[in-house]
C-alpha cells in the first residue's frame, strides 16, 4: 500500500499546461507559459525573484487562479469550483518556504488530519501510514511532540512527511530549503532526492543547485513572468543558451 | 443586617432573573460572535460585508440606548417586548457585535500560511475552519472573551431601566421600600451587598476561565516547552487584541 507512488510510472503527462496566463490586477505574473510534465519525470524551475516561479506552482494546485490557458492534472482539467480543486490538491502534494505545521497539533496528528479527513481510513491506518513517513524523513521518535520543539529543518522534514501521507502522485517544492539554517538544508534536500530516487514526479523551485544537477530532468530558467530556458540540467549550467540564464547563473553560482 | 436577611428572599428572586439574563445573554453572545467571526473571513465578499455592518451598528452604539430603543422603540414598528427579551436582545446584540470583532482579530493574527497549507492538502474550507483555524484562535480569544463576559454581567443590571425586576432593581425597591416605611435609608447596607455579590460572580468567572485557559495551553503543549507556549499565547492575544483596531478585510 506504501509504495504506491512507483505505480504510476507509465508514461503520460502528469501535468499539462498550455498558454497559462494570469495578472495581478494590470500586473501580468504569468505569460503564455507551455509546459508537460511525465510521470515520474523531476523538474527544477529558478530564476530571480518576483519572476513567477511560485504563482506558477500555485496555479497547478489551484491555490492561484489563472484567467487564460488550461491546466490539467492527472488528465484532469483544473476547474474553478472548490470542490474539483480540493480533489486535486489532495493529490498534489505541496511543500512551502516556511514549514507551515499546525502548531495545535502533534507531528503525529499533523501527518493523520488530512487522511482521516479526506480518506477512507481508520485512525489506526493513518497512523501507520503516518510512522512510515516519519521513518521515510527520519524523525519517527518525534511523533508526539509539537512542532515548536522540533528545529527548522526537521519541521520541513515533517512537511513533507505530512504531504506524502496523502500518497500525492507528484510534489510541488516552493523553495523549501531558503528559509533554514544552512546546516539544516542537507537533510531537507537528502529527504527530496530520496523521494525523487523512488520515482516521484516532482517541481521543485529552488536555487541549490547542486540539487538541480543530481536530480532533475529539466531546468527551467523564468524571467519576468515567462520561461526563457528550459534544458538538460547538463546543457543548462554547461551551455546555457539564453544571455540572462548566464547573467542569472554566474550570480547564483558565484557566491 | 437583619434588613438584608429579611429581604434574602426578595433579593434572590431578583438575583435568579440576573442570572438567567446573564446565562442567556452569554450562550447567546458566545453563539452568535463565533458565526460573525468565522462570516467576517469567509471567502465570500457579502458575507464579509453583513459582518462587518452587523459589528460596526451595534459596537458603536451605546448598550443603554440601545435598550432604550429597543423597549421603547420596538412597539412603534408593531414589537412589543417584555423587559427581560428587550435586555437580552440588546445585550446580546452588543455583545455579539465586540465578540465577534474579538473573533475576527484572532483570525487574522494567525499566520496567513496556515490556511493555504490546510488547503494545499485537499481540506475543504470548512475543514480549514474547523480542524486548523478555530482550534488556534479559541485560546488566544479566552482572556478578551472573558472580559467581554464580565462586562456583559454587569451590563444585566441596566435591564432595572426598562423595569426588568433583576437584582439591582430588587434591591433598589428594597431600599425605597425601607426608607419610606421606617424614614432611614438602608442604601448603604443594601447596595453594599449587590456590590459584593457583582464582584463575587465577576471575580469568579475570571479565575475559573484563567485556569481553564491554563489547562487548556498545558493540554497541548508538553513539560520543557510549556514556559515558551505560554509565552506564545501571550504573543497571539496581544496580537488578537491589538488586530481589533485595525481593519482590513481577509485575504
Ligand atoms: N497576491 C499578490 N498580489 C499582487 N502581486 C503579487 C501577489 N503575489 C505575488 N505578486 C507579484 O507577482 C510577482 C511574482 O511573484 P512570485 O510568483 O511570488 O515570484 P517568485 O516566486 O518567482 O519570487 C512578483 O512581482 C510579486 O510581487
Ligand atoms: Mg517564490
Amino acid at each position: 500500500m506504501v509504495n504506491s507512488m512507483s505505480i504510476d510510472q507509465l508514461a503520460g503527462s502528469a501535468i499539462s499546461i498550455k498558454g497559462l496566463s494570469k495578472w495581478y490586477g494590470d500586473f501580468k505574473v504569468l505569460e503564455a507559459i507551455d509546459l508537460n510534465i511525465d510521470n515520474g519525470e523531476k523538474v527544477v524551475i529558478c530564476g530571480p525573484s518576483g519572476s513567477g516561479k511560485s504563482t506558477l506552482i500555485r496555479c497547478v494546485n489551484g491555490l492561484e487562479e489563472h484567467q487564460e490557458g488550461q491546466i490539467e492534472v492527472e488528465g484532469k482539467v483544473l476547474e474553478k469550483d472548490i470542490k474539483s480543486i480540493s480533489k486535486v490538491r489532495a493529490e498534489v502534494g505541496m511543500v512551502f518556504q516556511h514549514f507551515n505545521l499546525f502548531p495545535h497539533l502533534s507531528i503525529l496528528d499533523n501527518c493523520t488530519l488530512a487522511p482521516l479527513t479526506l480518506r477512507n481510513v481508520s485512525r489506526q491506518e493513518a497512523e501507520e501510514t503516518a510512522m512510515h513517513f516519519l521513518e521515510k524523513v527520519k524523525i519517527p521518535d518525534q511523533a508526539h511532540k509539537f512542532p515548536s520543539q522540533l528545529s527548522g529543518g526537521q519541521q520541513q522534514r515533517v512537511a513533507i512527511a505530512r504531504s506524502l501521507c496523502m500518497k500525492p502522485k507528484i510534489m510541488l517544492f516552493d523553495e523549501p530549503t531558503s528559509a533554514l539554517d544552512p546546516e539544516m538544508i542537507k537533510e531537507v534536500l537528502d529527504t527530496m532526492v530520496e523521494l525523487a530516487e523512488e520515482g516521484m514526479t516532482m517541481i521543485c523551485v529552488t536555487h541549490e543547485m547542486g540539487f538541480a544537477r543530481e536530480v532533475a530532468d529539466r531546468v527551467i530558467f523564468m524571467d519576468s513572468g515567462k520561461v526563457v530556458e528550459m534544458n538538460t540540467p547538463e546543457n543548462f549550467f554547461s551551455n546555457p543558451e539564453h544571455p540572462r540564464t548566464k547573467l542569472f547563473l554566474s550570480q547564483i553560482l558565484d557566491h | 443586617m437583619q434588613l438584608i436577611i429579611d429581604s434574602l428572599p426578595l433579593l434572590f428572586s431578583g438575583l435568579l432573573i440576573t442570572f438567567k439574563l446573564a446565562s442567556l445573554t452569554l450562550i447567546l453572545t458566545a453563539f452568535i460572535s463565533l458565526i460573525f467571526g468565522i462570516m467576517s473571513v469567509s471567502r465570500y465578499k457579502m458575507l464579509r460585508i453583513i459582518s462587518i455592518v452587523f459589528v460596526e451598528v451595534f459596537r458603536d452604539i451605546p448598550i443603554v440606548v440601545n435598550l432604550l430603543f429597543v423597549y421603547f422603540g420596538a412597539p412603534l414598528l408593531g414589537l412589543a417586548l417584555d423587559p427581560f427579551t428587550a435586555a437580552l436582545v440588546s445585550l446580546t446584540s452588543w455583545g455579539s457585535a465586540n465578540g465577534s470583532e474579538i473573533i475576527r482579530g484572532g483570525f487574522n493574527s494567525l499566520a496567513k500560511h496556515q490556511r493555504e497549507s490546510a488547503m494545499a492538502l485537499g481540506l475543504r474550507p470548512w475543514e480549514t475552519m474547523l480542524f486548523v483555524l478555530l482550534p488556534q484562535v479559541i485560546v488566544p480569544v479566552l482572556p478578551s472573551f472573558t472580559g467581554l463576559f464580565s462586562l456583559l454581567i454587569q451590563a444585566t443590571s441596566l435591564a432595572t431601566l426598562v423595569g426588568a425586576s433583576e437584582f439591582l432593581r430588587t434591591a433598589n425597591i428594597i431600599v425605597e421600600r425601607t426608607t419610606m416605611m421606617t424614614g432611614e435609608s438602608p442604601a448603604f447596607a443594601v447596595f453594599g451587598f449587590v456590590l459584593c455579590v457583582y464582584f463575587v460572580i465577576c471575580f469568579s468567572l475570571n479565575v475559573l476561565t484563567s485556569k481553564l485557559e491554563r489547562k487548556l495551553v498545558k493540554s497541548r503543549t508538553m513539560q520543557s516547552q510549556e514556559e515558551k507556549n505560554s509565552s506564545n499565547l501571550l504573543k497571539a492575544f496581544t496580537e488578537s487584541f491589538s488586530a481589533l483596531k485595525w481593519r482590513k478585510s481577509h485575504d
